[in-house]
């Protein structure tokens, strides 16, 4: 690997996307999120380091050929834990071209990923998670943008199953697939860039389809289960409004129909129609994000509404109204200092009862943060950033039934918790606030 | 106004509890259809962790739910059905041995629904769409028992040991034991080691979540003194075990003697009927806890539904013997409004048209029925366990009907009778498509695997009986009067006949049933015919299972043929 970094050194880039934090309660404990939705906030948002490692080729005419290499690791450090493993996956390994306007195209493992919210670590429209390819066709203005993939998840017996089998002629036995079914991923998007004299304007359609294949898996020695052939739908669009590189806004909305109203890494099981389809699934995102910077104070916000209702026709825990949003107004009363607060809200309503107390439950979150920040540059976005944090969590008795009684989150309506987190984008892919 | 229509999430019709109502006049109207809620329909397969797909494999749990007989209705429309008894609604321990729970009869948490059923907005809408479709709903419960939820510590070793010495009963031989089950000892299950005895053995509560094996809710049945601990009923015929020792498969007997124990007991059950707006308990066990408790315990309940205004919820008791005397020593006011009554499914059911035993043994056991049962007026509307006993062919814990029975076409009869004579017929599922499995747990097939078909031969003679016991107000409220039966069980013409008359409010109706699988029978014999109360000259018309017309003599007898195998039924012509 150091070979290979220092070779790809020489001859492109590394950036890096990451977060590491650790925050204690007053008691000691490590201080758990309390989200009660599907995206909260990230205040407590675990550790995550990405390595984006580039190999550029330019070409004849502003065009260019890249390698694209992003290696990820998730969990507590070493110094943490004490232990000499962490979760490790390849986020990204592909090729692509570029030319003027955006034109390009691209092959192997990928995010495709648009803007984000921020303040809730929310994709609210567009983000893949592909391997496949990909083409790209612009002048400057227009974007248009079709990508297809494929993936085939190895957990739950869902897409791929291995069963264990004797060997023919062998008291012995082997592994063989006895279940292979990739879903099959279609994106497209066109965007529209209008640059009027007042910043610029720019709308956006994306449309994404799922398909996955019917097949069929053991479920004992000799008995298998039919998995029926579904797919899935989401439509969304976007309009980004822009004033200037630290006067942004974007709206979102989207429905995602059948296979589609979930994540393409999520397994729908828990939420199927007795046909074992997702027919009837749906899913309905409004999601908005902003971000208003002087050059003394500035305020970024985020908030999504998201509607779920899954495929089995039955009133449940599993459909679920959620409301989230969140505000962080800052001030820099010196350089490299920001004074930021956070105050964020989260409810979250399902239409089944609460195996613990019978009743339709609506937990809910409100937090008010504090978070002292040293930064390389200036702005509520600038990283580097050390961020010094004290959060107040307020939680009602709906939100602590969701944890166990022996869970110390169950024990208290109010907490306080304190950390110290390290955040920094550099020459990284992810750019906040910005796409892809 | 997106973001309006999006916060229109308007809680669910049942998510807090129902109105309380009324469904059921007169529970002798009914048709109960006793369901293993795991065994009918799979409406959510979201619930169907830990399940088995193998139709062979009938010990552990294979996926039906409320949701599945909420989508069924129709198809207990179709067959008549007027009121469901469903398996136990309550959590129990997952898995025991390699068996499932899906009868649920292991309770673990009184208060808590069965996952794999459905949560209590599901049990609400069960309930809710049956009684929109004009059915009533029983629930199963058991209040002598809980689930395999400690072990005794014989060896005190902080380890359940399935091969503990012990010494039961202070003797001088010495077994290996079972923890989990031990058998009956009077004193109590003691401590012990190669040593000797040391005292009453400490209970060792499980906590064993991935099977479900954890503590007892509510809390308060954690308290060991509410168990009798006495281990595992080994001698059936002794009173003192059936009572205080722990049922098989080491389900811990309550101390239902215990004052706290009932009041606990009697809340619980009156809380479900406010939470769900059921219609009756089906109560296992009975004669595995003390009379004293069911003089409490009913009472309580009537007092309790005379409060929130559930009129004619009815409490039905389950006494596995033979023995009427027994039965119905639990009815009337210091017991329950009726029973189950299996001395008739032995007598009549196996022992005339299974084996083709003498008729004659039909109207004896409706004699003891009017001396052995109570005449108390205590039951819903007003009625006595006399009139209220639950027939029934066969159920979850005898092997089917057709499992045994030596001609298949006994079946024919049997249902006749059980459709038309006095009380309220209980239909086990799957009889309607000819299920003939053996003992438990053979005898809980998957229903699924018959399509639900509705135009088999069976499901369409059961819903031509419901559809004239609808019709027929004598069929379901009428006194009932025999007028003929017979011992003669070989080629006599008479042999295997059964005539009654049910007469209600001016009208009577005649059934005749031949329970002889291989004759034509007639209603007389040597000269002899059958007298009937009908005016001499009455036309009568046959509603069941053919139309025709028939004329009472001049000198008010009837003499009919009667198909083997079969039952008829008759009323006089308008």
């Amino acid at each position: 690997m150091i070979l290979l970094l220092s070779s790809l050194a020489l001859a492109g880039s590394i950036g890096s996307y990451g977060r590491v934090g650790v925050t204690t309660d007053p008691a000691g404990g490590a201080a758990e999120d309390l989200n009660v939705v599907d995206a909260g906030t990230r205040l407590f948002a675990p550790p995550y380091l990405e390595l984006d490692l580039k190999w550029e080729s330019p070409l004849a005419d502003n065009r260019g050929v890249d390698v694209v290499l992003t290696p990820a690791f998730a969990g507590d450090p070493f110094a943490y834990t004490g232990e000499w493993s962490s979760a490790l996956a390849l986020r990204n390994a592909f090729v692509q071209t570029h030319a003027p306007g955006g034109t390009g195209l691209w092959a192997g493992a990928r995010m495709v990923r648009g803007d984000d919210i921020y303040l809730l670590d929310l994709w609210p429209m567009d983000e893949l998670n592909l391997v496949g390819g990909g083409a790209a066709l612009g002048d400057g203005d227009w974007l248009g943008e079709v990508h297809v993939g494929l993936n085939r998840l190895e957990r739950d017996d869902w897409q791929v199953q291995r069963s264990t089998v004797v060997v023919p002629g062998a008291v012995e036995t082997r592994e063989v697939l006895t279940l292979d079914r990739q879903r099959q991923i279609l994106a497209l998007r066109l965007g529209h860039t209008a640059r009027p004299r007042w910043g610029t304007l720019r709308p956006r359609l994306y449309l994404e389809g799922h398909r996955l294949p019917a097949g069929e898996r053991r479920v004992e020695v000799e008995l298998s289960e039919a998995l029926p052939s579904d797919w899935g739908l989401l439509i969304g669009g976007q309009l980004t409004v822009a004033t200037g590189k630290r006067r942004w806004a974007h709206l979102w909305l989207t429905q995602g129909r059948r296979l589609a109203a979930w994540d393409e890494l999520a397994i729908p099981e828990g939420g199927l129609a007795l046909d074992g389809t997702t027919q009837g699934a749906r899913r309905t995102t409004l999601a908005g994000a902003g971000l208003y910077e002087g050059d003394r104070a500035g305020v970024l916000v985020g908030g999504s509404a998201q509607k779920r209702v899954d495929a089995d026709g039955i009133d449940d825990l599993d459909d679920t109204t959620e409301l989230v949003f969140s505000v962080r107004p800052a001030i820099y009363p010196a350089p490299h200092f920001m004074l930021a607060a956070e105050l964020s809200h989260q409810w979250r309503q399902s239409r089944g009862l609460d195996p613990r107390s019978d009743r339709i439950e609506a937990p809910a979150v409100t937090q008010l943060a504090l978070l002292p920040t040293w930064q390389k540059g200036q702005g509520i976005l600038s990283r580097p950033a050390i961020t010094a944090q004290y959060v107040l969590s307020i939680q009602n008795n709906s939100a602590r039934l969701a944890y166990d009684e022996a869970d110390p989150r169950y024990q208290h309506n109010i907490q306080h918790q304190v950390g110290i987190v390290a955040e920094w984008w550099i020459e990284s892919r992810y750019d906040a606030g910005g796409e892809e | 106004m997106i973001l309006g229509l999006m916060l229109a999430c308007a809680p669910p019709d049942y998510s807090a509890p129902p109105v309380i109502t009324t469904e059921v006049e007169d529970w002798r109207d009914e048709v109960l259809y006793q369901v293993i809620v795991d065994r009918f329909a799979d409406g959510d397969r979201n619930n169907n962790w830990n399940i088995t797909q193998d139709p062979a494999e009938l010990g552990r749990t294979m996926g039906g739910d409320w949701q599945g007989l909420i989508d069924r209705v129709d198809y207990l429309k179709q067959l008549g059905v007027t009121a469901i008894w469903i398996s136990p609604v309550v959590q129990n321990v997952e898995t025991d041995a390699g068996m499932g729970s899906y009868h649920g009869y292991w309770t673990q948490s009184f208060v808590d629904t069965n996952p794999h059923m459905g949560d209590l907005a599901r049990l609400r809408e069960l309930t809710d769409v049956m009684h929109q479709n004009g059915i009533a709903v029983v629930v199963d419960i058991v209040v002598n028992h809980v689930g395999q939820l400690f072990y005794y510590d014989i060896n005190r070793n902080g380890q359940p040991d399935i091969n503990a010495y012990y010494a039961t009963d202070g003797s001088d031989t010495v077994d290996l034991v079972t923890e989990w089950d031990p058998a009956f000892d009077a004193r109590g299950i003691q401590s012990f080691t190669s040593l000797g005895e040391s005292g009453p053995a400490p209970v060792e509560w499980v906590y064993m979540p991935e099977i479900g094996r954890v503590p007892p809710q509510p809390e308060e049945f954690q308290n060991e003194d509410w168990y009798h601990k006495m281990g595992r009923v080994t001698d059936w015929s002794n009173a003192e075990q059936v009572e205080l020792g722990d049922f098989p498969g080491g389900l811990k007997d309550l101390a239902t003697e215990d004052p706290n124990v009932r009041r606990a007991l009697i809340d619980i059950f009156s809380e479900w009927i406010v939470q769900t707006n059921i219609d009756g308990y089906r109560i296992d066990t009975v004669k595995h806890v003390e009379r004293d408790f069911w003089a409490e315990f009913a009472p309580a309940l009537r007092a309790h539904t005379d409060d929130i205004g559930k009129d004619n919820f009815f409490l039905f008791g389950e006494v596995f013997d033979g023995d009427d005397a027994l039965i119905g020593s639990y009815s009337g006011a210091e017991g329950l409004d009726s029973l189950v009554w299996f001395s008739q499914k032995y007598q009549v059911y196996d022992g005339v048209f299974k084996q083709g035993g003498a008729t004659r043994a039909i109207p004896r056991l409706y004699a003891d029925r009017a001396s052995l049962y109570s005449a108390d007026p205590v039951g819903p509307a007003g009625q006595s366990a006399q009139s209220l006993l639950v027939n029934f062919m066969d159920n979850h814990d005898v092997a089917r009907f057709l499992y045994d029975a030596p001609d298949p076409a006994s079946i024919q009869a049997a249902l006749v009778f059980l459709y038309t004579q006095d009380g309220v017929p209980c239909l086990y599922y799957g009889t309607e498509q000819g299920f003939s499995g053996g003992n438990d747990p053979a005898n809980r097939e998957p229903l699924w695997p018959s399509g639900y078909a509705t135009e088999g031969p069976l499901f369409q003679r059961i819903a031509a009986l419901s559809a004239l016991r609808a019709e027929l107000a004598p069929l379901r409220r009428g006194d009932l009067r025999f007028v003929w039966s017979t011992d003669h069980t070989g080629d006599e013409d008479d042999a295997g006949i059964l005539a009654f008359e049910r007469s209600y409010e001016g009208e009577t109706a005649l059934v005749v049933v031949n329970s002889q699988t291989d004759q034509t029978s007639w209603t007389g014999v040597d000269g002899a015919a059958m007298a009937v109360s009908f005016p001499p000259g009455t036309v009568l018309q046959q509603r069941f299972p053919t139309a025709r017309t028939v004329v009472v003599g001049a000198d008010g007898t009837l003499l009919l043929d009667v198909p083997p195998a079969e039952g008829l039924i008759l009323v006089a012509a308008p």
